[in-house]
């Protein structure tokens, strides 16, 4: 929680701005039934009339500041909270932008979307706003006593007494609604990530006419939410109904005992009749303080959420220049690498996703020189693209070495590795934008001739420009409006513009017809020569152009060599390519 | 009217862009309407709590006025006494309509929720395809919460603030007319600049509603996209972008705030006005006769004129913070007013169970009423067939694999399935008979055994294991350290895709569906493996309708009719035998360059 003020660093001032007016305002506050008491005493009391005037105009004056000092406030505050707001959000999503991979294996968008938009505005509303307020309403109460003690040292005590009372419920009532509040964000976040999941996959809701099941579920995790809800509140209700009603209590026990003491002459009418004005403030600080209690805790535990993230580790970056020379000197300094050449080696490479229970790939041991062309081939789940997605240090390897150019990868600077590969993935995702943006993904700055001359070698400027827009024809989120193969196509465009030493092409061309393929392969090896080509692909056809080609089994490599070479060898390959070639062979017989 | 002549005048303009703000409140309000009799009861405590609680002046000024300023401790004591049981008596009742209030606004809340997902949910693919989901999401949550407090918190309050007003008014009026008349002459000036101001702070909040909104929907994407956005080193310039969509959200943020900033201030600045004036007058009655006034009587008075000016100015607060609610309540109804574009007729029937016999008669198709998708698609099944699709990318495929599930409406001609337009019968007993498997694979954030029985929610483990080896799943998931029990990561993140492929097609499998519908189900899946799970098909299919998309010869080949499309017609029609025949056509040139391939 106090982790939390150092977002107010970097806006001291306004902050210090804010307070010293709310100080202000609290003083301002108080002045004003001073300044009544003495137009009930020195006016009224002394049936002096023509004094009156002065009075009034003092308190005009000290409304009119106050109202000045007011508006400043809230703008000002407002402010404030859009400054942290910022902050907050920006180191979120700068963090969740370095997050590895397999950090998204495990968490859920609907999850991470309610802490970057939820638990950041609690902690908005309560480093501008109530932060500040409660310091005010402390104010309030200070002055208020200090207003008191003027008045009467007797009366002060009978004040003194349930405010501290108070404070000391407070903290109870707070320390009571901690664990509630962090069992509902947590349920707040589960139904985010099940609102999340079902809209996702609406698709297959309204295909298997599950609806009725989404909608039970959607209801199961919404009516935790109120259960949660209405726990809370009728913690806080309980607590806050006796803290609340403390200060009238009070007020009564002043004019028992003020009123006493007036009779008995001890004190005069005036001051009984300020102390009860005065009263009213701390009623109102109280109370005011009593209904942010509950803000209080919430924003206490979606602050923890908060750091909980940012306190994530990042298991995979650029290696840090250390300051320790000798640790310098062993671990080499991350450089730009100005000549890449492409060339990669997996040395004893094991590796083992966290969640599983057994290695993914087993001691690969494999070289693919600079411009030589690799194909990967295996059954579904063997490792391929765990394998590829090494290179570019998606993942790192659990042991061995994974090296680009003779360098391990952990030595080099990562962005600088990465835009030297250009990958088109698995699970195609293109991006909620024209189809010009998406091919320009990973070059904004590429002119419109780029983006056409590699969308022509992809094989997709054809249907590209059949659209009602053209390259400017926008796109759905994840791609809709495109058809499997067209958006297989927009991916390989958007990693050929990277015009990359490394491309990786896993399994990308599963959704397109042979025909187009063959175009597409045509294309791709003629400006992938001399850089190195890595593809995944289930068509041995597709397969036996490669300089080098080897089969992956439950993460071993357990064959490698060239397509004539393990075609003779009469394995695995051998096997798969009889069977995917008898069928054709039949088909052409059947002419 | 009055202001016009004042102030700037409100042009036509000014108030045509403020929304029809009764409609929208009547429609808000009757989300109360099953919570009538108990906001009804939680109201009357609130009524008899704050005229409680305004009395507490009136005792107050009785117990100086009477017996501390005249030293008459006749009665004081009792009175006191009096004073304090009415307090406690009205710190119960806080608490009662604390508790209740409490149980209205989330059963409101719960009540919007399912109203929106259970609309949300029965919206078309064209509504989902369009829509992102950050931003339906935005309405479900920051949206409805804002309504929710509206209807609940900020109801009572208002309730709360008009009946105290009410009741200090009144006890005003009991202690003294003039000074009561003299003290509210601010308040018709402070509504007409309410009324000046609310089409502005709308649209400011309307604008604020927005951009928050398009943050939303960047966000989503962008934690959804970030391996995307990851390999391709593009942090940089979303970091960017996330800074102008957060901007846009604080630059139109602070513009509302300016306008309605000074409206706190000015309302405290009028109390001040009214309290100086009450006092003037008061002194000077008090200078003039001594005996209309008594002290008691001012202290009453500044009480309640500070009594008034509290809810006066929450008043006004809610009613700026209204204008936020109004412009969330409008999204949410443009929500719930966004029409299914497929509906189910009112007469439709259920399907009865399906033979399996699907024409499709001269089917138009096209998405966006500009690109003609499909152009005369005409072809009969047979029920037990076995049906092919192949064709280009892009040619309909997936289209027709679509407007048979009724996901999307033909535009010209018709779809028969046993001779039932598909039209004709409701959309979820169609579905329920025709098992898909869709190009792009979907896995739920649940157990596995949950989505492999998603179609049949009922299916025992043993169905659920029997599916899963069928469609070759069953060896891995076997491998996971929880087996069938194992939760899936968000979209399935922890299987390959082949294995995400297999899990779709298992779930399908399960579904027991009389037409099963296959869109490139096998094309990240090894050929070993697609063998098996053709195998498995094949005794699988006796009886039932299969249409198959595919590219790979060995599935195509088997076909009793095989559909060739190109560019949304159908370009040849027959089983392979008799296409091959044409060796100038198509699926010819097909199969020859599937057949040279590896050598
Ligand atoms: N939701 C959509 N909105 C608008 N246009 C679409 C939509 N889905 C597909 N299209 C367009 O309709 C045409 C046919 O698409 P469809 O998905 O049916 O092709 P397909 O034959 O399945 O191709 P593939 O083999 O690549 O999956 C394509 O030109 C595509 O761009
Ligand atoms: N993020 C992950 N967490 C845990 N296990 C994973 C994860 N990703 C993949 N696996 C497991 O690792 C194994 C290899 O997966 P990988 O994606 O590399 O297979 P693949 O060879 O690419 O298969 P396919 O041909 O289906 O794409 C599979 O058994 C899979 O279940
Ligand atoms: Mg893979
Ligand atoms: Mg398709």
């Amino acid at each position: 929680m106090y982790r939390l003020f150092t977002f107010l660093k970097p806006h001291k001032t306004l902050l210090i701005q804010l307070i010293i007016v709310n100080f202000l305002l609290s003083a301002m506050l108080t002045v004003a039934p001073l300044v009544i008491k003495a137009i009930v005493d020195n006016v009224i009391g002394k049936q002096q009339f023509d004094r009156l005037a002065p009075y009034l105009g003092l308190l005009l004056l000290v409304t009119f500041l106050r109202a000045s000092a007011t508006y400043f406030y809230s703008y000002g505050q407002n402010k404030l909270g859009q400054l942290v707001m910022t902050d907050v959000r920006l180191a979120l999503y700068r963090k969740l932008l370095a997050l590895p991979f397999s950090f998204y294996d495990k968490e859920q968008t609907g999850r991470l979307m309610n802490r970057v938009s939820s638990d950041v505005e609690s902690t908005r509303i309560f480093l501008s706003q109530i932060l500040i307020e409660s310091m005010s309403h402390f104010l309030t109460i200070f002055f208020a006593a200090f207003a008191f003690l003027e008045q009467d040292r007797y009366l002060t005590l009978i004040a003194i007494v349930p405010v501290i009372f108070s404070g000391v419920a407070m903290y109870y009532a707070h320390h009571h609604l901690t664990e509630p509040w962090t069992l509902q964000h947590e349920r707040m976040a589960q139904m985010s990530a099940t609102l999340q999941d079902n809209l996702a996959g609406i698709k297959v809701v309204k295909a298997f006419a599950q609806e009725d099941q989404a909608q039970g579920r959607f209801q199961d995790v919404q009516v935790a939410v109120r259960s949660g809800s209405l726990s809370i509140t009728d913690l806080w209700s309980k607590r806050w109904a006796l803290i609340g009603s403390i200060p009238r209590f009070m007020q009564l026990a002043l004019i028992l005992v003020g009123g006493q003491r007036v009779m008995r002459g001890e004190i005069s009418l005036g001051t009984l009749v300020a102390v009860l004005s005065l009263s009213l403030l701390l009623l109102g600080a109280v109370n005011a303080l009593g209904t942010q209690l509950n803000s209080v805790s919430q924003t206490a535990t979606a602050a923890v959420r908060i750091f909980e993230l940012l306190d994530e580790p990042l298991t995979i970056q650029s290696p840090l220049p250390s300051s320790d020379p000798v640790a310098a000197q062993s671990l080499p300094i991350a450089r730009r690498v100005d000549e890449w050449r492409g060339e990669i080696e997996y040395k004893d490479v094991s590796f083992i996703y966290p969640t599983a229970k057994a290695k993914t790939l087993i001691d690969i041991n494999l070289h693919i020189p600079a411009g030589s062309s690799l194909a990967v081939v295996g059954a579904t789940g063997s490792g391929k693209s765990t394998l590829i997605h090494l290179i570019g240090r998606f993942y790192d390897p659990t042991s061995g070495h994974m090296q680009v150019d003779g360098r391990d990868v952990r030595s080099l600077n990562l962005p600088e590795l990465r835009r030297q590969i250009g990958m088109v993935a698995q699970d195609t995702l293109l991006f909620s934008a024209s189809i010009f943006d998406n091919i320009a993904f990973g070059r904004p700055d590429a002119s419109q001739a780029e983006v056409e001359r590699v969308a022509k070698l992809a094989q997709a400027h054809e249907f590209i420009t059949q659209m009602p827009d053209g390259y400017q024809t926008l796109i759905g989120e994840r791609g809709a409006g495109l058809s499997g193969g067209q958006r297989q196509r927009v991916a390989i465009a958007r990693a050929m513009l990277l015009d990359p030493r490394i491309l990786i092409l896993d399994d990308s061309m599963s959704a397109v017809d042979a025909e187009t393929e063959k175009l597409l392969q045509a294309a791709i090896a003629s400006v992938m020569k001399g850089r190195t080509t890595i593809l995944v692909a289930h068509r041995l056809a597709t397969a036996q152009h490669a300089d080098h080609i080897i089969v992956l089994r439950d993460g071993q490599i357990v064959e490698q060599g060239t397509h004539a070479e393990l075609d003779a060898a009469g394995g695995h390959y051998h096997h798969v390519l009889e069977m995917q070639q008898m069928s054709a062979r039949e088909a052409v017989a059947s002419v | 009217m009055l202001l016009r002549g004042i102030v700037k005048p409100i042009t036509i303009a000014d108030v045509d862009a403020a929304p029809p703000m009764r409609q929208t409140l009547a429609r808000l309000f009757s989300y109360l309407r099953p919570y009538r009799r108990r906001m009804i009861f939680t109201l009357s405590i609130y009524v008899l709590c704050v005229t409680i609680s305004q009395l507490y002046p009136f005792i107050d000024r009785k117990l100086i006025d009477e017996h501390i300023a005249i030293n008459n401790p006749n009665g004081f004591y009792p009175l006191l006494a009096l004073a304090t049981a009415a307090h406690a008596f009205n710190w119960f009742g806080v608490l009662i309509r604390s508790l209740l209030i409490q149980r209205i606004s989330l059963g409101i809340l719960v009540d919007l929720r399912r109203q929106l997902f259970h609309h949300v949910v029965e919206l078309s693919f064209t509504f989902h395809e369009r829509e992102p989901v950050g931003k339906t999401m935005t309405r479900f949550i920051g949206d409805a919460n804002t309504i929710n407090d509206f209807l609940t918190n900020q109801m009572a309050s208002v309730v709360n603030d008009v009946m105290s007003g009410i009741v200090v008014i009144a006890l005003m009026f009991a202690i003294n007319p003039v000074l009561t008349v003299i003290s509210l002459f601010m308040l018709p000036i402070l509504t007409l600049l309410g009324l000046y101001m609310r089409p502005r702070l709308y649209n400011g909040w309307e604008r604020v509603r927005e951009n928050s909104t398009r943050f939303n929907i960047f966000l989503a994407e962008n934690i959804a996209g970030m391996r995307v956005i990851q390999a391709f080193t593009r942090e940089n310039t979303n970091l960017e972008r996330f800074n102008q969509a957060n901007n846009r959200v604080v630059v139109e943020w602070m513009k509302v705030i300016i306008l309605q900033a000074w409206f706190s201030p000015l309302v405290e600045l009028t109390r001040s006005l009214a309290l100086v004036v009450v006092l003037y007058v008061a002194a000077n009655q008090l200078g003039l006769g001594g005996t209309a006034l008594t002290v008691g009587t001012l202290v009453a008075f500044m009480a309640y004129i500070n009594n008034l000016w509290s809810p006066i100015s929450t008043l006004t607060n809610m009613y700026v913070v209204m204008q936020a609610t109004l412009a969330s309540a409008g999204k949410v109804f443009q929500l719930l007013d966004a029409r299914p574009t497929v509906t189910d007729k009112p007469n439709a029937i259920t399907m009865p169970r399906v033979k399996g016999e699907i024409v499709f008669d001269h089917v138009d198709f096209t998405y966006d009423n500009t690109r003609p998708v499909l152009n005369d698609v005409n072809f009969t099944i047979q029920p037990g067939q076995l049906v092919a699709l192949v064709g280009q990318t892009g040619s309909g495929k997936t289209t027709i694999a679509s407007l048979l599930c009724r996901f999307y409406d033909v535009t010209g001609g018709r779809i028969l399935v046993d001779g039932h337009d598909v039209r004709d019968v409701t959309q979820r007993s169609l579905r329920a008979q025709i098992g898909v498997v869709l190009q792009e694979p979907f896995i739920f954030t649940d157990t596995i055994a949950n989505n492999i029985r998603y179609g049949r929610p009922d299916a025992s483990m043993e169905e659920v294991i029997a599916a899963a080896k069928l469609a070759n799943c069953h060896d891995f998931i076997m491998k996971l350290t929880d087996g069938y029990d194992a939760l899936a990561q968000e979209r399935g993140a922890q299987f390959s895709i082949g294995q995400r492929q297999l899990l779709s097609i298992a779930r399908a499998i399960l579904s027991d569906p009389r037409i099963l519908v296959l869109d490139e189900a096998t094309s990240a899946v090894d050929t070993e493996t697609e063998v098996l799970i053709q195998d498995a098909f094949a005794s699988l299919m006796t009886n039932r309708t299969a249409i198959v998309v595919a590219h790979r010869l060995s599935t195509i080949r088997k076909a009793d009719q095989i559909v060739v499309l190109k560019a949304g017609r159908i370009l040849e029609l027959g089983n392979h035998a008799t296409l091959v025949q044409n060796p100038d056509g198509y699926y010819s040139a097909l199969v020859r360059a599937q057949a040279s391939a590896g050598h």
